[in-house]
C-alpha cells in the first residue's frame, strides 16, 4: 500500500536528489521517515551503487532503526534475494560499534573487547568518586551554603550521602561530555597542570576520569562514549580506513538530524567527505535530547544554511486539523516575538507548519473536529491526574475506535497515572512508558526461576517460579484462578525437598493434592516437578547453558527465545568478567534488564517494541512521556504538568531541578563543572566563564529545550488537545509562561472566530 | 580403499629416487595419493623408520598411520610435526648444545614449556610491571596479553628473524601514534626479558625449541643432522602450505639428501596463516623437485557445486580469479543452496535442525554425512544445537576446545574442596560454591538438600565445615541421615588431611578422588566423565609442578596456591586442548568452519550458520602482534592499511568458503537470520557475495 | 566382541589382560582415565619414575655417541648418578656390534598389532641378537617371576616376527636371541633368558590364544582379579569396590609399577588449536 503512495511536490523534489550535501527542514507530521526511506530505495534501485556498497542511514534510537529497516525491506521486497542488501541502518552507537569492530587493533583494543554499559560505568565512577572524596575530604566546602558550612555534623552527613552521590553524578556526566568532545584523560590532565587551582570542579572530575579510564583498561573494556570517540579516532588515524568506509557508504542519509551531536556530525562529515553525498533531515523545533550532551539544533540549522548544496523543506503536514496547526504555529510566533527572555527567543524557528495542499492523498482532518482545551484550574498533582484519568476515560469510552495519549513530563508521573487508570478499570497501555514491555515480561519470568534456584528451599520462590512457568494462562479466566490456587499451596510447603525430591517415606505432592481437593491436578504437579528437577540439575552448567535450558521450558515465541539466547550470551560474558558471581547476582542482573536499569541492546526482541503503532491501541489510553511520543500521533492528546516546574521560562520565580539546596548561590555544580571544562580548553581570557555563568547558561538551554518539548507535545495531536498543570510538591508552581500565552491566544482566537 | 586414478597411481608408483611436488586444490585426491605412495614405498621394501612423514598437526597424520596399521605386517609409521621433531632432537642432543645455545645450566636437563606454562612464566615477568605503566595504552585482559607476546616470539622463530627485532618489524616507519609506539616497546622488552629468563632457567618455549634446533642442531656436520639424514631416506610432506618458512628452509636444505620425496601443496589453503604458515614460501620447494604435478579434477563436488565454487571465488576475490566456466543457474542453486530467511537467531536454528531431521529421518541420509559449520562457534550456540538435535534423536559429535577446564562444574567442585582443605592459602568458597560442591561430591544429593546442608554446616567467615551432628535434628532429618553419613565421611577425610602435612596439590586431588569422591556413595563413582576431567586437572597441576616447582620454591606461595591463583587469573586451565576426537561415523558434526577444513573429510551436506557474520573473513585482531606484518613477504616499515586488510579479508573468505564447498558433495544449506546471536543486525560480505551469485544466476526454462 | 581395529597390543596391555580382565577392559578398551593414587609413597615413587626415564634417556644418548662426560654431568648426584656410574661400569653398551637404541618393532598376531619397544637391541658380531631392558625399580624380582612376565615372552617373540627389517631382510631365528634385564639398583645383576624354537612356538601359540580368547569375550565377561592384593596398586579400585587407599608395601608382583612406562612420550604439541 505504501508503494502506491504518491509523493507530494515537496517530497518529489527531495526524491529527485542524486548527489551532494542536502539539508531538509521538516515539520511535525510531514513524513520525514517515509521520504527518507523512499530516497534510500531510489538510490538502491538506481545504478548509483556498486556491488557491495550500501546506503548508510543514521537515526537516533533503536526502534527507529527497525522502523527504517522494515520499511525499506518492504519497498524493495523481491528485488534482492537476500535480506538487508544495499543499505545499513544504524544509530550512532551502532555505527561506531561497526567501525571499531572492524579494526580494534588500530585502537589498541583486543579482539574481544567488552562494552561496559551505563549502570556498570556509573558503578565504576561511583567507586572512583568515593575514593576521591576520601582523599579530598573538604574539597567542596566552599560551594556549600553557609548554614551547612558552619555545622560540622550537618556537613559530614551531607558529604556521606547527598554530596557523594552528587559528585558521582557530576563527574559521570563530565566524563561523558569530555569523551563526547573527543577529550582524552591524558590531554585534559596535561592542560590541567597549570590551572588546577582555579578550576577545582574540573580538577575533581578529571582526577576521577583518570581512575575510571584505568579501570576500563584493566577490564579490556570501553564505554559507549569511548566507542564513538574511538570510531572518530580510527577514521582520523588511518586514511586508508576512512577511504574504505567512503567507498562502502557512498550515500549517507541522516534522520532526526536536529538531535545530532558534535561527534555524530564530525563522524558523518568525515565519512561523507568533501564532495560526498550526505542528506540530513530534521526539525530543529523538535530537538529535545540536548541536556548533558553535545547535541544542538544549531548544528543542523548551520548545516542547512552554510554547508548544504541543496536546501529543501517539508513544510506540509496532513497530521492535524488546521486548528491544532494554528496553535503550534502560534507557539513558534510567541516564542520568537514575545518570549519574556530575549535569549530564549531562538528556541523555535520557522518554517511554520502548512496543511497539505488540496488533492493530497493525506488530507488534514476537517477543522471542525478541532477541540483544544487549556485548563488553568489550580490543582495538586494528584488532582490533576484524577482529572485527566476521568476526562480521558470518559472520552475513550465514547470513542472506542479512536486513539488517545496522555503525555507526561516524567516517567514516574506516568506510573502514578497508571495507578489511577487501574483503579478506574480503564483500558490503557503503558508500553511506551517502559519500552520493552515484552522484554520485561520475558526476563521477569526467567528471573523468577533463577530466584528459585538461588534459594531453592524457599517455597514462595518455588510458587513464583510455577506462576512464571504458567504465565501464558494469565488471560485465561478459567485456568488462572486454579493456577493461583496451586501457587498458593506451593508457597505453603513446609519443606520444598519433599515435593521436588521426595524420599521413599513421604511425597509432598500427595499432601498438595489433598489440600487442593482435586486429583485431576496430579498431572499438572507431576509435570511441574519434572521441570523443576531439570532446572535444578542444570544449575551446575555454565550460566548461558542454564539460561538456555530454562528458556526452552519457559518460552515458545521466536522473539522470546531470541531474547533468551542473547541474555544467555550476555550473562556468560558478565560472568567471565565477574568470576565471583552467584545465582543471586545473576538473578539481580536479570532484574536490572527487566527494569530497564541495564541499557544494553535489548530492544527489537518484542513484537511491541519493533515499531509502536498507536492505531493498534485504539480504544485504550496510551500513557507515555513526551520524549517517547516523538514521531507518533493520536486523535486526542493530553499534556500533563505544563507548569513552570517542568517548563520554566527563565523568570526569577522559576525553579530548576538541577539546583541542589546545599550549594550556595543556587549554583548548578554540573553546569559549573562543564563551564570549567570550557575554561580549561578556552583559548582566550575573553572566553573565561566566571562562577555562576555556567549555571545561567545551562538554565537557559533548559528553558529552550522545554519549549521545544512543549511544541512536540502539541504536535502529537491530530484533532483534540487537552493541556493541564499542577502546583507541584511545594504547592507554588504556576502555569508555564507558554501555557498562559497559548491560552490567551485561544481565548482571543475564539473571540475572533466568534466575531 | 577407493580406486586410484591414473594420476594418483603415477605419483604413488614413481621411482624410488624421484622428487615430486604435487599441487592441487582440496578434493582432488592429493592425500590419497600420498597414502598410496607411502604404501608403495613400504611394499618396495623401504623400512618404515626410514620414511619421514611430516604433517602440520597430528590429526592430519592419522590417515597415514591408520592406512599402514590396518594392514597386517610389521610396519608402523610414525608421523611428525616440525615442532615435534625439534623438541625430540633438542631433548636428545641437549648435552651437546646447551652451553653454546646460551643456557645458564647446561648440566641440568632442559625443561620444555607447554603453552600454559609458557603463559605462566610470561605472567610472572609481566605482572609486576603493570604498576609501572607497562601496556597502559592497550585495553586487553592480561592473559590475552601474555599469549600475544609469546605469539610474537613464535612468529620470530617460525619466520626466522631474531626475536629482538619484533618491535622494529611491527612498527611502521611513519608511526605517529605515541600510544602504539609505547605498546611495541613494551612488547619487545617483555619478549626480551622472557627469553633471558628462559635461558637462565633452562626453559624452552616453542620458539626457543625451534630456534635451538635450527641454529645448533640442524647444521652441516653436527651429530644430529647426520643422524637425521642417515635415519630418513624418504619423505612425504603433506600440507606443505601450512608450515612456517623456517620449516621450508630446512626442507630445502634437506631435500638433496633424500632418495625420494613427495611434497604435497594445497593451492588454495594456508589456513594457518595466522599461526605463521606461509604458502608463498612453500612454493620455493617446487623448483627443487624433479617434477611439479597439478591435480585439477575434483573427486568430491558435482558439476553444480563446481560452478558454484568457481563463481563464489570469482565474486569474493572481485575479479582477481578466473571467471567461472559457467554461472550456476537458478534451478541449480535452488537444489545445492537451500536457504530460508529468519528474523531471529533461534528460529534459524530450528530451521537447521528441522532440515537435518528431514534429511536423516525422511531421506535416510547418514548423520555422518552432515556437518554444521559456523565461522565462530560460541558455547551457547553449540549447546543450543546439540540439545535440539538430541531432542530429534540425532547423534552429534562436537569438538569442544572452547569451554575451559576451569569452567567445568567437576573442576569447580575439586578446586573448592582444595580451597577448603588449605584454608591457609587464603581462599574461602562462598556458600553457594559449597552447595554446588556438596551436590556433586556427595552421591544422590539434590539441590534443595545440598543448600540446606551447606547453610547449616558451612561458615562463610572461617571456611570451616561443622559436624552433621551439630545441626538440629529437624534439619538432619530433612537432609536425611544417609546424606549426613556421607557428608561426615568427606568431612573426616578432609579433617584428617588437614591434620597432617600439606601434600602437593595433584596428589591431594588424586587421593581425594581415589579415596572419597570415586568411592561408592559419592558423586564421581562410576562417572567416567568426572574421572576424565579430574585426570585432566591433575595432569595440568602435575605439569605445572614439574615445570614451575623448583623456581617457585624461592617464592612465598606454595605451588597449589600459585596454581589456583593462575586459574583465577585465567592464565591456566583457561583452555583445555582436548585430544582430537575423530568424529563418530554416525553423528552430525558441529564444528567451527576452520576446524572442519583442517579435518579434511568431505561430507554430503553442509549447513553454514550465520551467513551475515563478519567472522567469515575478519582476522583475529591482536593489538600486540600481527601475523601478516611479521611474515616474510611484508616489506619492513610498511604500514598495514585498510586495503591490505580488505585484501586479506577477501582471500581468507575465499579460502574458507571455497575450501568448504570443495569438501561438499551434495548441498549447502544457508542459515540466515536478520539479528545475530547477540541481537545485532549483520550483513557481512559473504551474504552480499551470495546475493550477487543469486542475482546473476541465469533463470528460465530448464 | 569385536575389538577395535586400531587396538595395539603391548606387553603392558597383555600383562593387564592376564592379571585382571577388568583392568584390561577399563584401561585398554575403554581407555578410562581414573586418576587415583597408584601406590604410596607417591612423591618418592614419582621421583624414582622420573629418574628412571632420565636414565633411559642417558642410555639412549650414550649409544648415539654423545660425549660421556657431558652425560655424567647431567646425571648429577644421587640416585641417578649411582645408576649411571653402574651402567658405565657394566660396559654392556660398549660391546661391539650393531646397536639399536629405543627401537620399536611390531608384528601382526591374530589379526592385531603387537609392539615392543626395546631399550637396546644389540646385534653382536657373532650374529647374536641381545635384547637389553634397563630396570630402575626398587626390587629385583625372582627369576621365576620374571620368566612369567609378558615382557619376557613378547620381546623375543616380536623380534623373531619382525627382526628381518633390521637384518637386511633375513629372518632372526629364536636361537640367535637372548633377553636380558639389567638392574640399576642391583648392578651386578643381569638376568638373562635364552630363547629357542620351542619357546617361540609355545609363546606364539600362547599369545595367539590369549588374543583369540579375548575376541570371544562378551562385555560382561571381564571379571575382577582374584588376587585382591593387586587392587591395592590399581587406580580402578574404587570402581570395583576394592578398597580406598593405595598400597604402600613391597609387593613383588607390582615391581613393574615403578618402572617408567614405555609410553613416556608426552605430546608437547605446542601450537594450540585457536579458538574460532
Amino acid at each position: 500500500m505504501m508503494q502506491d503512495f504518491k509523493p507530494r511536490p515537496k517530497q518529489a523534489e527531495i526524491l529527485a536528489y542524486e548527489r551532494g550535501y542536502m539539508g531538509i527542514a521538516a515539520v511535525p507530521g510531514s513524513g520525514k521517515t517515509w521520504t527518507l526511506s523512499r530516497l534510500a530505495v531510489e538510490i538502491i534501485r538506481s545504478n548509483l551503487l556498486a556491488d557491495g556498497q550500501e546506503v548508510l542511514i543514521v537515526t537516533l534510537v533503536n526502534s527507529a532503526v527497525d522502523n527504517f529497516s522494515a520499511r525499506i525491506g518492504e519497498f524493495i521486497q523481491g528485488e534482492q534475494l537476500m535480506p538487508k542488501i544495499g543499505y545499513r541502518v544504524r544509530t550512532l552507537h551502532g555505527l561506531a560499534h561497526d567501525i571499531v569492530r572492524r579494526r580494534p587493533d588500530l585502537l589498541n583494543l583486543d579482539e574481544n573487547f567488552q562494552i561496559v554499559d551505563e549502570p556498570d560505568s556509573v558503578g565504576i565512577v561511583e567507586d572512583a568518586a568515593r575514593s576521591w572524596l576520601r582523599q579530598h575530604p573538604n574539597a567542596l566546602d566552599h560551594y556549600l551554603i553557609e548554614d551547612v558550612y558552619e555545622n560540622e555534623q550537618k556537613k559530614e552527613n551531607l558529604y556521606r550521602s547527598k554530596i557523594h552521590e552528587h559528585v558521582r553524578e557530576v563527574s559521570w556526566n563530565f566524563i561523558q561530555l569530555a569523551k563526547d568532545n573527543g577529550l582524552s584523560f591524558g590531554r585534559l590532565s596535561q592542560r590541567l597542570e597549570e590551572v588546577r587551582d582555579s578550576l577545582p570542579l574540573a580538577a575533581m572530575c578529571i582526577d576521577i576520569y583518570g581512575v575510571y579510564q584505568r579501570a576500563l583498561e584493566y577490564r579490556g573494556a570501553v564505554d559507549f562514549s569511548d566507542l564513538i570517540r574511538m570510531a572518530d579516532q580510527a577514521l582520523s588515524l588511518d586514511e586508508s580506513y576512512l577511504a574504505y568506509y567512503r567507498d562502502l557508504w557512498p550515500y549517507i542519509l541522516e534522520d532526526e538530524a536536529q538531535d545530532s551531536s558534535v561527534m555524530q556530525e564530525r563522524i558523518l562529515e568525515k565519512l561523507a567527505g568533501v564532495g560526498g553525498n550526505w542528506v540530513r533531515v530534521g526539525d530543529p523545533n523538535q530537538a529535545i535530547f540536548e541536556t548533558f550532551t553535545t547535541a544542538d539544533p544549531e548544528l543542523l540549522r548551520n548545516f542547512i544554511a552554510d554547508k548544504a548544496g541543496f536546501q529543501r523543506e517539508l513544510p506540509n503536514s496532513g497530521r492535524s486539523t488546521e486548528g491544532i496547526i494554528r496553535l503550534a504555529n502560534e507557539l513558534i510566533r510567541w516564542v520568537m516575538e514575545e518570549h519574556p527572555v530575549e535569549d530564549a527567543r531562538i528556541a523555535l524557528s520557522p518554517p511554520p507548519i502548512e496543511p497539505t495542499p488540496p488533492g493530497d492523498p493525506q488530507p488534514n482532518p476537517p477543522d471542525d473536529e478541532t477541540y483544544i482545551y487549556f485548563d488553568d484550574q489550580e490543582r495538586s498533582l494528584g488532582e490533576e491526574l484524577e482529572f485527566v484519568a476521568n476526562d480521558a476515560g470518559a472520552w475513550i469510552e465514547a470513542h472506542p475506535e479512536s486513539t488517545l495519549a496522555v503525555l507526561v513530563p516524567a516517567a514516574w508521573i506516568g506510573q502514578n497515572l497508571v495507578e489511577q487508570l487501574e483503579a478506574r478499570d480503564l483500558p490503557y497501555t503503558d508500553t511506551l512508558l517502559k519500552i520493552t514491555y515484552s522484554t520485561r515480561k520475558t526476563v521477569g519470568a526467567m528471573t523468577h526461576v533463577l530466584n528459585h534456584l538461588a534459594n531453592p528451599k524457599d517455597a514462595r520462590r518455588l510458587a513464583n517460579a510455577y506462576k512464571a512457568w504458567r504465565r501464558d494462562k494469565q488471560d485465561d479466566a478459567d485456568t488462572w484462578p486454579v493456577i493461583e490456587r496451586i501457587a498458593k499451596e506451593i508457597a505453603k510447603l513446609p519443606s520444598v525437598e519433599d515435593f521436588v525430591w521426595p524420599g521413599p517415606a513421604m511425597d509432598a505432592l500427595d499432601g498438595l493434592l489433598a489440600t487442593l481437593e482435586d486429583d485431576d491436578l496430579s498431572d499438572e504437579l507431576e509435570e511441574f516437578r519434572r521441570i523443576v528437577r531439570r532446572w535444578q540439575g542444570a544449575v551446575l552448567l555454565p550460566v548461558d547453558q542454564l539460561i538456555l535450558t530454562i528458556g526452552q521450558d519457559l518460552f515458545r515465541q521466536a522473539s522470546e527465545l531470541a531474547l533468551v539466547h542473547k541474555v544467555a550470551l550476555d550473562l556468560r560474558r558478565s560472568r567471565i568478567q565477574n568470576e565471583e558471581w552467584s545465582l543471586n547476582d545473576t538473578a539481580n542482573e536479570l532484574k536490572m534488564i527487566a527494569t530497564r536499569k541495564r541499557r544494553g541492546n535489548y530492544t527489537g526482541f518484542g513484537e511491541d517494541d519493533r515499531e509502536f503503532e498507536p492505531q493498534k491501541y485504539a480504544g485504550k489510553i496510551c500513557v507515555a512521556t513526551m520524549h517517547k511520543a516523538k514521531g507518533l500521533e493520536w486523535d486526542r492528546v493530553h499534556l500533563v504538568g505544563v507548569s513552570n516546574y517542568d517548563f520554566p521560562s527563565g523568570q526569577p520565580y522559576d525553579y530548576y531541578r538541577s539546583r541542589r539546596w546545599f550549594w550556595r548561590d543556587e549554583l548548578d555544580l554540573q553546569a559549573e563543572a562543564e563551564a570549567q571544562l570550557d575554561n580549561l580548553l578556552g583559548r582566550t581570557d575573553f572566553d573565561w566563564k566566571e562562577e555562576g555563568e555556567g549555571t545561567k547558561d545551562a538554565e537557559m538551554e533548559y528553558v529552550k529545550e522545554r519549549l521545544r518539548l512543549f511544541y512536540v507535545g502539541i504536535t502529537r495531536a491530530k484533532k483534540e488537545l487537552v493541556v493541564t498543570w499542577n502546583t507541584g510538591n511545594r504547592g507554588d508552581n504556576r502555569p508555564a509562561a507558554a501555557f498562559t500565552a497559548l491560552r490567551t491566544y485561544l481565548e482571543s482566537d475564539q473571540n475572533d472566530a466568534a466575531l | 580403499m577407493t580406486e586410484l586414478s591414473s594420476g594418483q597411481l603415477d605419483i604413488a608408483e614413481a621411482s624410488l629416487d624421484s622428487k615430486v611436488f604435487l599441487q592441487g586444490v582440496a578434493g582432488t585426491g592429493k592425500t590419497a595419493a600420498g597414502i598410496a605412495r607411502l604404501q608403495y614405498l613400504l611394499d618396495q621394501g623401504v623400512q618404515a623408520e626410514n620414511i619421514l612423514v611430516l604433517v602440520p598437526q597430528r590429526a592430519l597424520g592419522l590417515p597415514y598411520a591408520q592406512a599402514v596399521q590396518e594392514q597386517s605386517g610389521t610396519q608402523m609409521i610414525d608421523f611428525l610435526t616440525i615442532g615435534g621433531l625439534a623438541r625430540r632432537m633438542v631433548d636428545l642432543y641437549w648435552p651437546l648444545i646447551a652451553e653454546e645455545a646460551g643456557f645458564a645450566q647446561p648440566n641440568e636437563p632442559p625443561i620444555f614449556l607447554t603453552l600454559e606454562t609458557a603463559q605462566y612464566y610470561m605472567a610472572r615477568i609481566v605482572e609486576p610491571k603493570f604498576e609501572h605503566g607497562v601496556f597502559e595504552s592497550v585495553s586487553i585482559p592480561s592473559y590475552r596479553l601474555y599469549s600475544q607476546v609469546i605469539d610474537n616470539l613464535d612468529k620470530a622463530a617460525g619466520v626466522g628473524f631474531p626475536h629482538t627485532e619484533i618491535a622494529a618489524r611491527l612498527r611502521p616507519a611513519d608511526l605517529e601514534d605515541p600510544g602504539k609506539a609505547r605498546v611495541f616497546y613494551d612488547v619487545q622488552s617483555c619478549a626480551n626479558e622472557f627469553r633471558e629468563y628462559c635461558l637462565a632457567h633452562n626453559l624452552l618455549d616453542f620458539s626457543l625449541q625451534l630456534e635451538v634446533f635450527l641454529e645448533h642442531l640442524w647444521s652441516p656436520g653436527t651429530l644430529c643432522q647426520e643422524y637425521l639424514i642417515r635415519q630418513y631416506t624418504h619423505t612425504i610432506v603433506d600440507n606443505l602450505e601450512e608450515k612456517v618458512p623456517v620449516a621450508h628452509d630446512m626442507l630445502l636444505e634437506w631435500l638433496p639428501s633424500f632418495s625420494s620425496a613427495l611434497l604435497i601443496y594445497d593451492q588454495e589453503a594456508g589456513n594457518r596463516r595466522f599461526l605463521g604458515a606461509d604458502p608463498d614460501s612453500a612454493l620455493r620447494l617446487s623448483e627443487s623437485c624433479h617434477e611439479d604435478i597439478e591435480f585439477t579434477e575434483s573427486f568430491v563436488m558435482g558439476s553444480e557445486l563446481t560452478s558454484f565454487s568457481e563463481s563464489l571465488r570469482y565474486i569474493v576475490l572481485q575479479g582477481e580469479a578466473h571467471p567461472p566456466k559457467k554461472w550456476p543457474a537458478m534451478h541449480e542453486l535452488e537444489t545445492i543452496l537451500p536457504y530460508q530467511h529468519h528474523v531471529y537467531f533461534p528460529a534459524m536454528l530450528d530451521w537447521v535442525v528441522n532440515e537435518i531431521r528431514m534429511l536423516v529421518h525422511d531421506q535416510g541420509v547418514s548423520p555422518g554425512e552432515i556437518a554444521v559449520l559456523a565461522p565462530y562457534l560460541s558455547d551457547s550456540l553449540r549447546y543450543s544445537l546439540v540439545e535440539r538435535l538430541n531432542n530429534q534423536e540425532i547423534s552429534v559429535s562436537t569438538h569442544r576446545p572452547s569451554r575451559s577446564l576451569s569452567e567445568e562444574p567437576v573442576i569447580e567442585c575439586l578446586i573448592n574442596l582444595a580451597k577448603l582443605a588449605h584454608l591457609g592459602w587464603g581462599y574461602k568458597p562462598t556458600r553457594q560454591e559449597i552447595t554446588f560442591m556438596l551436590m556433586q561430591a556427595v552421591g544422590e544429593l539434590d539441590l534443595v538438600r545440598a543448600q540446606l546442608l551447606a547453610e547449616h554446616v558451612y561458615g562463610e567467615r572461617d571456611g570451616a565445615l561443622e559436624a552433621f551432628e551439630s545441626i538440629s535434628a529437624e534439619i538432619q532429618e530433612r537432609v536425611t541421615y544417609q546424606v549426613g553419613e556421607r557428608y561426615e565421611r568427606l568431612r573426616n577425610w578432609l579433617r584428617d588431611y588437614m591434620a597432617t602435612e600439606e601434600e602437593e596439590l595433584d596428589f591431594f586431588l588424586s587421593s581425594l578422588f581415589g579415596e572419597v569422591l570415586s568411592q561408592p556413595g559419592f558423586g564421581f563413582h562410576e562417572d567416567y566423565n568426572a574421572g576424565q576431567l579430574t585426570a585432566n586437572l591433575i595432569e595440568s597441576v602435575q605439569k605445572f609442578r614439574w615445570i614451575a616447582g623448583d623456581i617457585l620454591e624461592e617464592s612465598e606461595r606454595t605451588l597449589g596456591q600459585e596454581y589456583i591463583h593462575m586459574v583465577e587469573q585465567g592464565v591456566i586451565a583457561a583452555q583445555y586442548i582436548g585430544s582430537w576426537t575423530t568424529a563418530q561415523d554416525e553423528s552430525v558434526l558441529i564444528a567451527p568452519a576452520y576446524t572442519f577444513l583442517m579435518r579434511n573429510q568431505p561430507v554430503d551436506y553442509q549447513f553454514w550458520l550465520n551467513i551475515g557474520s563478519t567472522d567469515w573473513y575478519q582476522r583475529l585482531y591482536q593489538p600486540l602482534t600481527h601475523p601478516e606484518v611479521l611474515s616474510r613477504r611484508w616489506p619492513e616499515g610498511r604500514k598495514w592499511t585498510m586495503e591490505d586488510e580488505e585484501q586479506y579479508a577477501r582471500e581468507s573468505m575465499a579460502r574458507l568458503t571455497v575450501g568448504l564447498v570443495r569438501r561438499c558433495r551434495k548441498a549447502i544449506y544457508l542459515g540466515l537470520s536478520e539479528l545475530n546471536e547477540a541481537g545485532y543486525e549483520m550483513t557481512g560480505d559473504l551474504q552480499k557475495a551470495l546475493n550477487s551469485i543469486l542475482k546473476r544466476a541465469p533463470r528460465g526454462t530448464l | 566382541m569385536t575389538l577395535p581395529s586400531d587396538l595395539i597390543f603391548s606387553q603392558t596391555s597383555l600383562q593387564d589382560l592376564v592379571d585382571c580382565r577388568r583392568r584390561f577392559q577399563l584401561r585398554h578398551l575403554e581407555q578410562l582415565a581414573w586418576p587415583a593414587i597408584e601406590s604410596e609413597p607417591v612423591l618418592e615413587n614419582e621421583k624414582r619414575m622420573r629418574a628412571g626415564s632420565q636414565f633411559h634417556k642417558l642410555a639412549h644418548q650414550y649409544v648415539l655417541g654423545l660425549p660421556v662426560d657431558r652425560l655424567t654431568a647431567l646425571a648429577g648426584e644421587g640416585q641417578l648418578a649411582d645408576w649411571w656410574l653402574a651402567f658405565l661400569q657394566s660396559g654392556l653398551v660398549d660391546q661391539p656390534g650393531q646397536k639399536y637404541p629405543e627401537r620399536l618393532l611390531s608384528c601382526t598376531i591374530a589379526g592385531h598389532r603387537l609392539v615392543a619397544k626395546y631399550d637396546l637391541l644389540l646385534k653382536s658380531d657373532g650374529d647374536k641378537w641381545v635384547i637389553y631392558d634397563w630396570k630402575t625399580g626398587r626390587y629385583t624380582p625372582k627369576r621365576e617371576t620374571l620368566e612369567r612376565r609378558m615382557q619376557t615372552i613378547i620381546y623375543p617373540l616380536v623380534l623373531v616376527e619382525a627382526g628381518h627389517v633390521l637384518n637386511e631382510g633375513n629372518a632372526v631365528l629364536p636361537s640367535q636371541i637372548e633377553m636380558n634385564y639389567w638392574y640399576a639398583e642391583d648392578p651386578g645383576t643381569t638376568i638373562s633368558f635364552p630363547y629357542s624354537d620351542e619357546q617361540y612356538t609355545r609363546d606364539r601359540a600362547y599369545i595367539e590364544n590369549t588374543i583369540e580368547e579375548l575376541k570371544l569375550l562378551r562385555e560382561e565377561d571381564f571379571p575382577l582379579t582374584t588376587e585382591k592384593r593387586r587392587c591395592e596398586y590399581c587406580v580402578y579400585r574404587s570402581l570395583c569396590g576394592r578398597g580406598e587407599a593405595a598400597g604402600t608395601g613391597d609387593y613383588e608382583e607390582i615391581a613393574e609399577l615403578l618402572e617408567p612406562s614405555e609410553e613416556v612420550e608426552i605430546d608437547f604439541e605446542q601450537l594450540a588449536e585457536v579458538e574460532f
